[in-house]
């Protein structure tokens, strides 16, 4: 039962505007960028060995990083939720930094460690090697996404009841046998969930392969190359659209495995605890978080490193020369600051603005603005960028060069995690709560006022929370929308590394590292953890 | 089945049984014993301790102290399936990605028994609880009671010695919660299996079970049948937990011998059990249906009183009477029928079972 609208003036100005704003942002420039390649450029994409070669190359990625992250992503989930090992704790926490740091945080101090002046190549084993290549894209992906699988398979592991494990054992079964038989096939859609979504990433990874792929190009990098060397916007263009057609495929079947429901038993009365894996299998566990989170720590450590390092490879005396730099000469971090917030406040409002309409009013069309406004969750950043780029270089929308262009991408790309935080808030108030406010007389804007955004003020915040810190590391789209004077921290860390400014770059990604870790722990602080981020 | 020994003798014994998790008591020196193929309950409000000595029985925890035999054989450390017990889940816990068949099979399959004598067992099972057809369902396509007896099923299919239940009809709605427990009993009279079930739902306890074991906070406060324990008490507690009850201050009017006669707010009635030595001053049970209830007008024998409130409950009519001479209201089960209406003066005769003298105070 929903509320009918009819005669509501400021709920139907509201779908016009949302309306419109999808249809300009979202749909027009995916339009274009569909438009823009001619026969040639598709022709040349089918034949040339060239093409080929970076088809395959991404297909390699995606295959290596998706696999080695989900299994990675299954270890941390089965170790810190079911088996319990030791520092359990710690391991939750540091698993979800990379979600919260430029995700090309690892490209960079795999050179800082494996680089030409890398600590461990260069300082403790004097050699020097060229470590560019795939084998770093690799390890920096999987350690980048792994926690992507983490969260998918966590959710799903939390929900296969212990009781379950626990009859299974009582029957006779020993712990190999309940793991083979109850534990893995209930988590099987969790682990395909997880699969799916950290192969969504690799294919959108920009900047890894950027930083440290060297000669091994990937989609990305090539539609990249092919707008800043060549200027060939056609054929960037056909390289963005490959690079959607399988993000937009994985993207489809992940969302029709979504609607297969759990089958969960709830009980009452206390849960027993989950079958403990025999002591070599923790220990297992244990080794592999363990080891994975020395190397999280490591790569951090090393960025901070890098960053008070007067050169990197040659001088290591400390300095905050490197920070007064990025933080004061430049506008970069301030801008990625100002560009994220405004993005962040807008695409929480607009989410929570379309989650209501969709979800609450009964108007017309609500599954095609369903389906727009999450359409952007498949698109990969590159091809954002490239479409923005056509679409908005001449009146009457000539953004580009502006700050707006910026801005408007990131709202676009991050609206679809806003918007399904406020469907799953919206879901939980009951409707009954509404009704009774408009059978009091409250229009439609007052109900929403009211009512509706108190109610789901912990999911606004959420949202607003995490668009700006995925805004703030994001790369893949902004890095063709940035010119002079609207330069942002994450493409500026690319310019300073392809320089070799290393401290410089350091020193930028650490301040976009404490800056989200700043932004959080506000978060955390003002909502008092009633509200969970990431399952924190 | 193997031979077993003969029904009466003692199949499990719990000796002063103690477990506490995390400073709080939750199972507190409980000695029990459970014969050959009987059905016993431990019955008792939640948080009382019923569930945790199950599961101690069923070997999830061991005892913190104290010991727990299965014929004669002591069970620390011993792990579940290594016990010859089998457990029923309150939440029955079927495995969701499993049809009924496999369910039901997963202990014989574990156990590497051929196919066709798993086939036969599971067959021979399903049939036996009605649920023949339903063999290629899935969990959730079941209704609740299905799904309670696949969980049986499960458990009985690997032929264990002792049976458990937890709380196994509770997520079952009243109607059924009755036939269902019918067709339990039924079932394990039958084959003849020593059962221990878990219930905070007295009248499931009483009306199915051989003996119950009435606990409370951790604590075991009487073991006996159910007769024992409804007409014959040992304590205040007890006769609460097990039924409706009036407990009235009295004096012990005389005794002789067997013969006692007690003295309720002036009127002597002859009661039963023994008051403890040397006191005048007892408390006396009586339950609701003991009483007879009179419209007061000529009838000089009785506690007289006034109705305060009534519910018709169909069989019976449940009134709240308040008798100024003891400054209380008692509660009175009618099943004559007759209407009394707030407010109409009645009196109270004990005509139905004789007042109970209780023991103690607790």
């Amino acid at each position: 039962m929903t509320v009918r609208p009819r005669g509501d003036p400021a709920v139907w100005a509201a779908y016009g505007l949302a309306a419109a704003f999808l249809a300009v942002f979202v749909v027009y420039p995916l339009v274009r960028v569909a438009a823009t390649p001619g026969w040639a450029q598709w022709y040349d994409v089918l034949t040339n060995p060239r093409w080929r070669a970076v088809l395959g190359n991404t297909a390699l990625m995606v295959v290596l990083s998706t696999t080695t992250a989900t299994a990675l992503g299954f270890a941390f989930a089965y170790g810190v939720l079911r088996a319990q090992v030791p520092g359990a704790r710690v391991f939750r926490l540091l698993a979800l930094a990379p979600l919260v740091t430029p995700p090309f945080v690892g490209g960079l101090s795999f050179i800082f460690l494996f680089g030409r002046q890398g600590l461990v190549t260069y300082r403790l084993l004097g050699q020097e090697v060229n470590i560019y290549g795939w084998p770093g894209v690799w390890l920096a992906q999987t350690m980048a996404f792994f926690p992507v699988a983490y969260l998918a398979i966590g959710t799903v592991l939390r929900r296969v009841s212990p009781t379950l494990e626990q009859a299974a054992r009582a029957l006779g079964a020993g712990p190999w046998h309940v793991f083979r038989t109850v534990v893995v096939p209930l988590a099987l859609p969790g682990i395909g969930a997880g699969a799916l979504l950290v192969a969504i990433h690799v294919l959108a990874d920009f900047g890894n392969p950027a930083l440290i792929g060297g000669r091994f190009r990937v989609l990305a990098t090539e539609a990249y190359a092919q707008v800043v060397g060549w200027a060939d916007y056609r054929m960037a263009a056909v390289l963005g659209i490959v690079l959607f057609l399988p993000t937009l495929a994985l993207f489809l079947v992940q969302r029709r495995l979504e609607r297969v429901p759990v089958v969960t038993v709830v009980g009452r009365g206390a849960t027993l605890p989950g079958v403990r894996p025999a002591g070599w299998v923790r220990a297992g566990l244990c080794a592999i978080c363990g080891v994975t989170s020395l190397l999280l720590v490591a790569k951090y450590a090393v960025i901070f490193l890098g960053a008070f390092s007067r050169v990197w490879g040659y001088d290591h005396s400390l300095t905050l020369r490197n920070f007064a730099y990025v933080l004061l000469a430049t506008r970069e971090f301030g801008n990625s600051v100002r560009f994220a917030g405004t993005a962040a406040v807008g695409a929480a409002v607009l989410a929570t603005v379309l989650a209501y309409l969709v979800h609450r009013r009964a108007l017309p069309l609500a599954r095609v603005l369903d389906a727009v406004t999450l359409l952007p969750a498949a698109v990969p950043g590159t091809l954002l960028g490239v479409a923005y780029v056509l679409a908005f270089n001449a009146p009457p929308l000539a953004l580009a060069g502006g700050g707006a262009i910026i801005v408007l991408s990131m709202v676009v790309r991050f609206l679809p995690v806003g918007y399904r935080t406020a469907v799953a808030a919206l879901r939980q108030i009951d409707r009954s709560i509404e009704e009774s406010a408009a059978d009091l007389g409250a229009t439609g804007l007052r109900v929403f006022w009211d009512i509706v955004l108190p109610l789901i003020r912990a999911a606004f915040s959420a949202a607003l929370v995490y668009v700006f810190v995925r805004s703030v590391n994001t790369l893949s789209a902004v890095v063709f929308l940035v010119s002079h004077g609207t330069g942002v921290a994450s493409a500026s860390i690319l310019n300073f590394a392809e320089q070799g400014y290393w401290g410089q770059a350091a020193a930028m990604a650490s301040s976009l590292i404490v800056l989200a870790l700043a932004a959080l722990g506000a978060f955390r602080l003002v909502l008092g953890g009633r509200v969970r981020l990431f399952e924190l | 089945m193997a031979q077993r020994p003969p029904a009466g003798s003692e199949h499990v014994r719990l000796d002063r049984v103690t477990k506490t998790f995390g400073g709080s008591p939750a199972v507190v020196d409980v000695t029990l014993v459970v014969a050959e193929g009987a059905f016993t309950t431990l019955l008792g409000p939640s948080g009382c301790g019923k569930t945790t000595t199950l599961r101690m029985i069923a070997g999830f925890y061991d005892p913190d102290r104290g010991e727990i035999y299965v014929r004669g054989r002591p069970q620390r450390g011993v792990p579940p399936h290594r016990r010859p017990v089998s457990i029923v889940f309150q939440d029955y816990a079927l495995f969701p990605h499993m049809t009924v068949f496999d369910n039901v099979a997963y202990g014989l399959r574990v156990r590497r028994l051929a196919p066709a004598v798993v086939r036969q067992k599971v067959g021979a099972m399903l049939d036996l609880l009605d649920l023949g057809g339903l063999a290629g369902r899935y969990p959730h396509e079941l209704s609740g009671g299905q799904q309670q007896r696949v969980a049986l099923a499960r458990s009985l299919v690997i032929e264990p010695e002792v049976l458990l239940m937890d709380e196994p009809l509770s997520n079952l709605d009243a109607a059924l919660r009755v036939r269902v427990r019918g067709e339990i009993r039924e079932l394990q009279r039958r084959l003849g299996i020593t059962t221990i079930y878990v219930t905070h739902d007295r009248e499931e306890a009483l009306g199915i079970s051989d003996q119950v074991a009435v606990m409370y906070e951790g604590r075991l406060l009487q073991v006996g049948t159910p007769e024992d324990l409804y007409f014959r008490p040992g304590s205040q507690h007890v006769a609460g937990l097990v039924g409706d009850a009036n407990f009235l201050p009295g004096e012990v009017a005389a005794q002789r011998g067997s013969q006692l006669v007690v003295r309720i707010a002036g009127v002597e009635m002859p009661a039963a059990g023994v008051p403890p030595a040397g006191r005048t001053a007892v408390t006396v049970l009586v339950r609701p249906d003991w009483w007879t209830l009179v419209t007061a007008a000529g009838h000089d024998a009785g506690l007289r009183g006034e109705v305060r409130a009534r519910e018709f409950r169909g069989q019976v009519t449940r009134y709240w009477v308040y008798v100024p001479a003891l400054d209380r209201t008692v509660v009175v089960d009618d099943a004559t029928g007759v209407s009394r209406p707030e407010g109409t003066a009645v009196a109270l005769v004990v005509r139905g079972r004789p007042p109970y003298v209780v023991p103690d105070t607790l």
